[in-house]
């Protein structure tokens, strides 16, 4: 007789989640299932709306991420009025972005998942979080929290506000950059550049510690897919879609986003709000990949700048061909921090990014057009058709969480397998299904476009269905 | 330093009565004396901001209660807590100041009950009514700070 696992909720992530791991006749796990059952269908909420609306309206989608959303949504916007974006516009619009993955992977590291490793997978619950690793590593904590407030500080110093600025617009950016912006930026870029090239030799080093959660964490071959620059340079804003395979192998290269449903298909399951995007050449599940700063790293063919060009010769020593494990996806989180500190002093130093001219201004000449940048957590697209006022017909999101739910459903099978012991969900194995999904860094409120906080139950299951055991956190 | 942590979402109604009072507590202090920040909920880093402060004001709506009831407590320093997100409560904030810069400073939450928390730009008369009376509470509870 089969049974079955569920934990709920997932702590540490953005929003909650639900997981059920099924055993088989034999005891052993057979599948295991990453649920996510809050639904709000934003994509309905912009119907009827004027499309120079939508940058603002997407980006209330998440309050971690809607820098990003804001970019795709003005890139999708700029191309239904087949606009050419400023140059000043341009490099405005890779700044925020770079500044947001700095933020958001800072709060990824340093505050959600660094208390795994600095505090023990099978430490206390009540103080394996930000607060206990403010106890235990006081210097850790404050380098994360520091960090993440450069990043803010950039994104309100350019854009107005650190969250739903409402700054990129169709065409272009609301408001040039100051002088007085650029110095504050430019102020606090060394200590962010030394707290990210610290914090990446230290984790460096601590390699050999996590050998275990390397192996387990989402650890398989798999497809990945990613935006490059026209050489194959990591670009986050600007860029065209590259796939490669496990051996690191470049499927398709320079693949326009708009053309990216010619590429992905999306599956759907009953019991998941969240579909499954897969490669569509390969069909559905073969066709696995996945996104973020992981995919990233093993898609780009260097990254640009030279401190991150070092960090990622070393980052690629972690595998053969691509880098597999999504618990490398910490490493790769901190390779892209020191990358983007390295970029954005770069964009800074080019007196150009100071022009007043930030914004084309067109009327309507397309009536379906596609937005992309790349998320902290992977690809995002933005997808529109309008009438012939302008008037939003359909809005199509793939968020870039979704484009991982396959390999998370892969990774929570692989560690219940690993850790998973008799028929009761034991603490050790619940920490760990939690960390594994962590090293996604998913967005639920993202990829579901849901309001509030989802929990995540655990829940054991037979194999005629029946429940064993269950665990709610 | 006085920091005055003014948190909710003036497009949410009620929700602003935390912002409402941090502008009209601010505007009662000596120049100089008090920080006003606004947010819509409390980060890791206003940590920092509260570790560089001599005291702290929370200032944010209440769901439950009376509408326009208000309160103010002394918030004390915690350590932890399970399932922990990443918005943080007042005492939280206070003990990651502690843990993370060696130094919590005083702090105090004052709150309004809400009535009315759809999306509207304006606070209900009743909590409208009772920004003045909370002002008061946080000015009584500041004035050793205001005086030194």
């Amino acid at each position: 007789m089969s049974q079955r696992l569920v934990i709920d909720p997932v702590t540490r992530i953005e929003g909650h989640a639900r997981i059920t791991i099924q055993l088989g006749d034999d005891g052993e796990v057979a599948d295991a299932r990453f649920h996510v059952t809050e639904f709000r269908g934003f994509e309905r909420f912009c119907e009827g709306r004027s499309f120079r609306e939508l940058p603002a309206i997407t980006s209330r989608i998440c309050g971690i991420c809607p820098v990003s959303h804001e970019l795709a949504s003005a890139r999708a916007c700029d191309a239904l009025l087949a606009v050419d974006v400023p140059d000043a516009a341009k490099a405005l619009r890779k700044l925020v972005n770079l500044a947001q993955l700095v933020q958001s992977h800072a709060l990824s590291f340093f505050h959600l998942s660094s208390p795994d490793w600095i505090l023990g997978y099978d430490s206390d619950p009540a103080r394996r979080n930000v607060l206990g690793l403010a106890e235990a590593r006081p210097e850790l904590a404050r380098q994360g929290i520091r960090l993440r407030q450069w990043g803010q500080q950039v994104i309100e110093a350019v854009a107005g506000r650190r969250v739903h600025p409402g700054w990129a617009v169709p065409g272009g950016v609301a408001r040039p950059l100051s002088a007085a912006a650029r110095e504050r930026i430019l102020a606090g870029l060394p200590e962010a550049l030394a707290t990210a090239r610290q914090t990446l030799g230290w984790f460096a080093g601590t390699a050999a510690d996590h050998q275990e959660e390397a192996r387990v964490f989402g650890n398989f071959p798999s497809l990945f897919m990613a935006m490059v620059g026209p050489e194959g340079e990591l670009e986050h804003t600007d860029g065209k879609l590259r796939f490669v395979d496990e051996r690191g192998a470049v499927l398709a290269d320079q693949v326009e986003p708009r053309d990216h449903r010619a590429w992905i298909g999306e599956a759907v399951e009953p019991w998941s709000y969240l579909k499954f995007p897969y490669y569509l050449k390969h069909g559905y599940p073969g066709g696995l990949y996945r996104v973020g700063p992981l995919a990233r790293l093993n898609c780009c063919a260097r990254a640009g700048t030279p401190l991150a060009d070092e960090a990622l010769a070393g980052f690629r020593q972690l595998g053969r061909g691509a880098v597999l494990s999504s618990f490398h996806a910490h490493h790769a989180r901190l390779v892209e921090i020191l990358y983007a500190v390295e970029r954005i002093e770069q964009l800074l130093a080019d007196p150009g990014i100071l022009s007043d001219e930030v914004c084309a201004v067109a009327l309507r000449s397309r009536r379906r057009a596609v937005g992309a940048c790349e998320a902290p957590r992977g690809t995002l697209f933005h997808d529109y058709e309008v009438d012939r006022d302008g008037l939003v017909e359909r809005v199509d999101l793939l968020i870039a969480t979704g484009q991982n739910n396959l390999a998370m459903n892969r990774t929570v099978a692989q560690i219940a397998r690993h850790y998973l012991s008799g028929q009761r969900l034991e603490e050790g194995l619940l920490n760990r299904v939690e960390a594994g999904i962590r090293a996604f860094d998913p967005c639920l409120s993202c990829s579901t476009h849901a309001a509030g906080k989802m929990a995540m139950v655990v829940e054991l299951l037979g194999g005629q269905g029946e429940l064993l055991d269950a665990a709610t956190r | 330093m006085i920091l005055l942590l003014a948190l909710g979402n003036g497009s949410r109604g009620d929700d602003g009565v935390g912002v409402a009072l941090g502008r009209a507590l601010a505007a009662r202090l000596p120049p100089g004396a008090a920080h006003l920040e606004e947010a819509i909920q409390l980060l890791p880093e206003h940590a920092e901001e509260a570790a560089r402060s001599e005291a702290v004001v929370f200032l944010d709506a209440a769901v439950t209660g009376a509408p326009g009831e208000s309160h103010a407590h002394q918030v004390h320093s915690r350590a932890a807590r399970e399932a922990l997100l990443h918005a943080l409560t007042p005492d939280e904030i206070l003990g990651l100041a502690r843990s993370a810069y060696g130094k919590a400073p005083q702090g105090l939450l004052v709150t309004v009950a809400g009535k009315d928390f759809s999306f509207v730009e304006r606070l209900s008369d009743e909590v409208q009514a009772a920004v003045p009376v909370a002002v008061e509470k946080a000015l009584s509870w500041l004035a050793p700070y205001v005086a030194r």
